[in-house]
């Protein structure tokens, strides 16, 4: 403190701005205004083209009572289904790909040998790369036909329970088909949040752990789950945000209806998505109509925004009480980097000799 | 994208072929072909040069690319780009709003959208012009059954999913002396919207009101069935099932096997010939206010002769009447007169096996034609 | 309750890379001994072989024994986890587990072995656990309070709390005052004054006068350069080890001439 008051008056010369700082910062700030207004003109077209649709009656359109949008009663009974298949199908998918992913992210964090894991990492970020067209042609070709009897088994025996009954699907086009694909789909995101967040332990806490003779199993449980926890379930939300866009491999795999239905094994009654239902009917739709799938992306947008705010929100909520965008400071920074990374598609490389046994004595 | 790619392979294959016919041809002096209701003979084009921008039906999409390539081999100095990823919905809209030269459409325009191209063509509006027909193949997968014959009450029963086995007395009584199996129906219709869906629902309510009493529609409107993207959608989910039946544009249902459906009091098979006769036997003008335009609506139940495919379907390009560049008018007339002159009839049904249309109907476009300007 | 614990040529391995050269020593029960010497000596890597806390690290092994009462801590058949159930210990740094409430904190290690405890001796174990650790009087009205709420030297007593709730036959520690103030450090040392009328305590650490203070034995290590393994110089009486040593390297550490 004495020392930089000494040389207040150097340092205080040195903090005018030169030119390439000042470029720096203009180009840096207008690329950060940019997104801003590239998402608020995506708002704006959405909801611009969407509401003629929206208003409109469409009993007495003739354009809206036809083709894509026939037979609903109002732009809110035409999106209320598909909304709700869109969360349908992303939590059936979550809801398998979570246990596998989180398990997967503590067998490379905590089980498997560091060259192992390395491998094991890599290939996880591998499945994140496979476009989706990809998934659903396997989908098509390999799931479809593979959990064909699993599904006419669960149908007969388990047919007493709801989300099992109706007619079976015949051709596996089913949404438990399609949920599969998509919890391979997310498992990437899933996993290697976790992955980072369970690196993130600190060691300290392990080893008190392992030091009262818990088993590997109760250190997990004693010290990673509940430091990982809140990131945990912002990864899993981040995979929700990717499965509830997900469009081809959806749109490939599940036969849908637009109508309500917790029924998994059916091909009959599968709650059409929003993203799958835009690209199946965006090509022939006219006019209104196509004002009517806006309207129904714009749902989708609204939907993928809340869930991409609750995951930040739990994030940041610390005991202390964070606010919504405050970045946090310590510990949580690699939490805010993995999902940074996340979103970017990008993968932070754990720097694995953080672990190694360098500097003990 | 594979298919995709596939398809322009064949298509550049289709124009090497074709460049050596047209050499062949001009050696000997024979006449150009598709000669007579053809407007675009090889003489008169072969001095245009520019670039036609279309879009829409993917229906037409192998046809188009088939028309794209033997054109070339015409006129070298013409580009036809063709965007089949719009759609007839996306054909018409960009078409409407001025981006495409024409559209290709499973459907006619609707007033409507009539009105819109007046706005954009002139008074004159725009003309719709049939200019590709193939058929709906009802196309099925059933173990131990190699031929299928179905009545339209039938097939309407079945796709209403009012008969759910195989073993349904009214598929017997349609096929004495088969035997079938009591497998469980399977109907495979589209996911995403098309004008196939819109011709076989059309057919469904007009052959068969009784039965089929949901709405005529571009997207399939009755849940519980198998719903797949795509023609080749349908098709390999039928092929893969068992007990399964669907429709597909007859181009796109490759060895999977179709039934015959019954018109009159014969059951008729698939072909070519079959559907060229059922678009000449029940194709209707319809009421249309633009002179030259040939909407036509098919009036299924006329297909009662036994010669005729009961199920065919009419795809149109849509063009103005007047085109701000003249030049431009030239190129595209050229481009049509191609495709409906014999020869780009028939190029269409070989490589995409869709139907020639009937001659008196490439006389009428070809008048059409004539007036566009 | 209390132990001894024999040291018979221990070497000790990371990989191939050879940490801690062939130790012998014998540590007597209710005694504290300190393990003295400069960084990268291998001082604490021995005292985490005493309760096979270096195995967290994969590749580290030992060659030799290390016997508890007569028993090998490595003899075949012998499970790490039941090891460091009865041998105990305390880190550089505090680390309560930051997820619990001071209570939790100290029934954590009680609670690995046996999941149902009734409430009253649940209860009557945290306050006889903290009145041993020094620390009752201070937290006994939160304990429902998160255990990271206290202050470093509580939470480092919390975590002594911990290790001796489920009442160790020894307990190792890793410079346990290291990251505390002179007040925090004076209440850990006469804890651990008071820890050896019922414990084998070892201790590593960096401050020779705390070794002076809380130890009777004193183990010196030295290394002879980087990338050779540490070495036992000299183990005997602390006052021995601080006011006549036998081995010149010793007294030039303990004199603070090198280190």
């Amino acid at each position: 403190m004495s020392e930089s008051s000494r040389v207040g008056p150097r340092m205080s010369a040195a903090t005018k701005a030169r030119p390439a700082d000042r470029i720096f910062r203009l180009l840096s700030t207008s690329a950060a205004v940019s997104i801003m207004v590239i998402l608020a003109g995506v708002a704006l077209f959405l909801i611009v083209r969407s509401l003629p649709a929206i208003l409109a009656n469409w009993q007495t359109t003739p354009e809206l009572s036809t083709g894509p949008t026939g037979g609903f009663a109002s732009f809110f009974s035409y999106v209320g289904p598909l909304a709700f298949g869109t969360v349908w199908a992303s939590v059936i998918a979550l809801l398998m790909a979570t246990p596998v992913a989180v398990g997967i992210a503590l067998f490379i964090s905590h089980y498997s040998p560091r060259k192992l894991a390395g491998f094991l990492g890599y290939i996880v970020d591998l499945l994140a790369a496979v476009p989706s067209v990809v998934f659903g042609l396997w989908g098509i070709l390999v799931m479809r036909p593979f959990l064909l009897p699993m599904q006419v088994w669960l149908n007969e025996y388990l047919g007493w329970i709801p989300l099992f009954s109706g007619k079976v699907t015949s051709t596996g086009s089913s949404i438990l088909t399609g949920a599969v694909v998509l919890a391979v789909m997310v498992l990437p995101i899933i996993t290697s949040i976790s992955r980072e967040i369970f690196l993130q332990t600190p060691k300290l806490h392990e080893e008190a752990a392992l030091a009262l003779g818990s088993t590997r199993w109760e250190m997990i449980r004693l010290t990673v789950f509940p430091y990982a926890r809140s990131g945990v379930v912002s990864a899993i939300l981040l995979g929700l945000g990717r499965a509830l866009g997900e469009t081809m491999a959806v749109a490939m795999i599940i036969s849908p209806a637009i109508l309500v239905s917790f029924k998994l094994t059916t091909e009959g009654e599968n709650s059409q998505t929003i993203a799958s239902n835009i690209a199946l009917n965006f090509p022939i739709a006219s006019g209104l109509q196509r004002d009517a799938l806006i309207g129904t992306g714009l749902v989708l947008f609204v939907i993928s925004l809340a869930v991409n705010m609750l995951a930040r929100l739990i994030l940041n909520a610390k005991p202390g009480g964070r606010k919504l965008w405050v970045r946090p400071r310590t510990e949580p920074r690699a939490k805010a980097i993995a999902i940074a990374a996340a979103e970017a598609g990008a993968e932070t490389a754990i720097d694995t000799s953080q672990r190694s046994p360098a500097g003990r004595s | 994208m594979k298919v995709l790619r596939f398809g322009r392979v064949a298509a550049v294959i289709a124009a090497g072929a074709l460049a050596l016919t047209a050499c062949g041809g001009s050696n000997t002096g024979a006449s150009a072909p598709g000669a007579g209701s053809n407007s675009g003979g090889s003489s008169r084009t072969e001095s245009l040069s520019g670039t036609i921008t279309a879009g829409g039906s993917s229906a037409q999409a192998n046809a188009q690319a088939a028309w794209t390539a033997g054109f070339k081999a015409q006129a070298p100095g013409v580009t036809v780009n063709y965007d089949k990823s719009q759609g007839s919905g996306g054909g018409v809209t960009n078409f409407l709003a001025g981006t495409y030269d024409f559209a290709g459409s499973d459907a006619y325009l609707k007033p409507d959208q009539a009105a819109k191209a007046q706005e954009k063509c002139g008074p004159g509006g725009a003309v719709n012009l049939p200019v590709y027909t193939d058929g709906v193949a009802i196309i099925f997968n059933l173990k131990g059954v190699d031929k299928l014959q179905l009545s339209s009450d039938t097939l309407a029963k079945i796709f209403a999913q009012k008969i759910k086995s195989w073993d349904d007395a009214a598929i017997k009584a349609d096929n004495p002396g088969v035997t079938l199996p009591s497998t469980a129906i399977t109907t495979v219709t589209r996911s995403d919207g098309s004008g196939t869906t819109q011709n076989f629902s059309n057919y469904l309510h007009q052959v068969a009101p009784g039965v089929w009493t949901s709405p005529v529609s571009n997207k399939w409107p009755i849940a519980g069935s198998s719903a797949q993207q795509g023609g080749s959608g349908v098709v390999n989910t039928v092929k893969a099932g068992d007990g399964t039946i669907g429709y597909a544009d007859h181009s796109s249902i490759g060895d999977v096997k179709a039934a015959s459906i019954k018109a009159g009091s014969t059951y008729v098979a698939f072909s070519q010939d079959a559907v060229t006769k059922a678009i000449a036997a029940a194709v209707t003008p319809a009421k249309t206010t633009v002179a030259g335009d040939l909407s036509q609506d098919i009036d299924y139940t006329k297909l009662t002769s036994g010669d005729a495919y009961p199920i065919p379907l009419i795809s149109y390009d849509i063009l103005c009447t007047k085109f701000k560049d003249a030049k431009q008018a030239k190129l595209v007339t050229a481009y049509i007169g191609y495709i409906i002159s014999d020869q780009g009839q028939k190029i269409a049904a070989k490589n995409a096996g869709s139907a020639p249309i009937p001659a008196d109907l490439a006389t009428k476009i070809s008048a059409t034609l004539k007036t566009i300007s | 309750m209390s132990k001894s614990v024999n040291i018979k040529d221990l070497n000790v391995y990371y990989s191939d890379f050879m940490a801690v050269q062939d130790v012998t020593m014998d540590i007597a029960p209710r005694s504290v001994t300190a393990f003295i010497g400069p960084s990268g000596c291998g001082k604490s890597t021995l005292l985490r072989t005493l309760n096979r806390m270096h195995e967290v690290i994969p590749g580290a092994h030992v060659q030799g024994q290390v016997l508890v009462d007569g028993d090998d801590l490595y003899g075949a058949g012998v499970d790490p986890v039941t090891v460091r159930r009865q041998i105990g210990m305390v880190f550089q740094r505090p680390n309560p587990f930051p997820t619990m409430s001071i209570k939790e904190n100290v029934l954590a290690g009680v609670r690995l072995n046996n999941k149902r405890i009734p409430r009253a001796t649940a209860e009557a174990l945290v306050e006889k656990s903290l009145q041993g650790a020094n620390l009752w009087n201070e937290v006994k009205d939160r304990l429902d309070k998160p255990g990271q709420g206290l202050s470093g030297g509580q939470q480092q007593r919390l975590c002594i709390a911990r290790a001796i709730a489920v009442e160790p036959e020894v307990l190792l520690m890793d410079e346990p005052c290291s990251a505390l103030d002179p007040i925090s450090t004076l209440a850990v040392e006469d804890l651990i004054n008071e820890l050896k009328d019922s414990y084998t305590v070892v201790i590593v650490t960096h401050n020779m006068q705390q070794a002076a203070r809380v130890s009777d034995k004193t183990a010196f290590f030295n290394i002879a350069g980087t990338g050779k393994p540490g070495r036992l110089i000299e183990y005997s009486d602390t006052t021995t080890i601080f006011n006549n040593p036998v081995q010149q390297a010793t007294e030039d550490y303990v004199s603070g001439r090198f280190g």
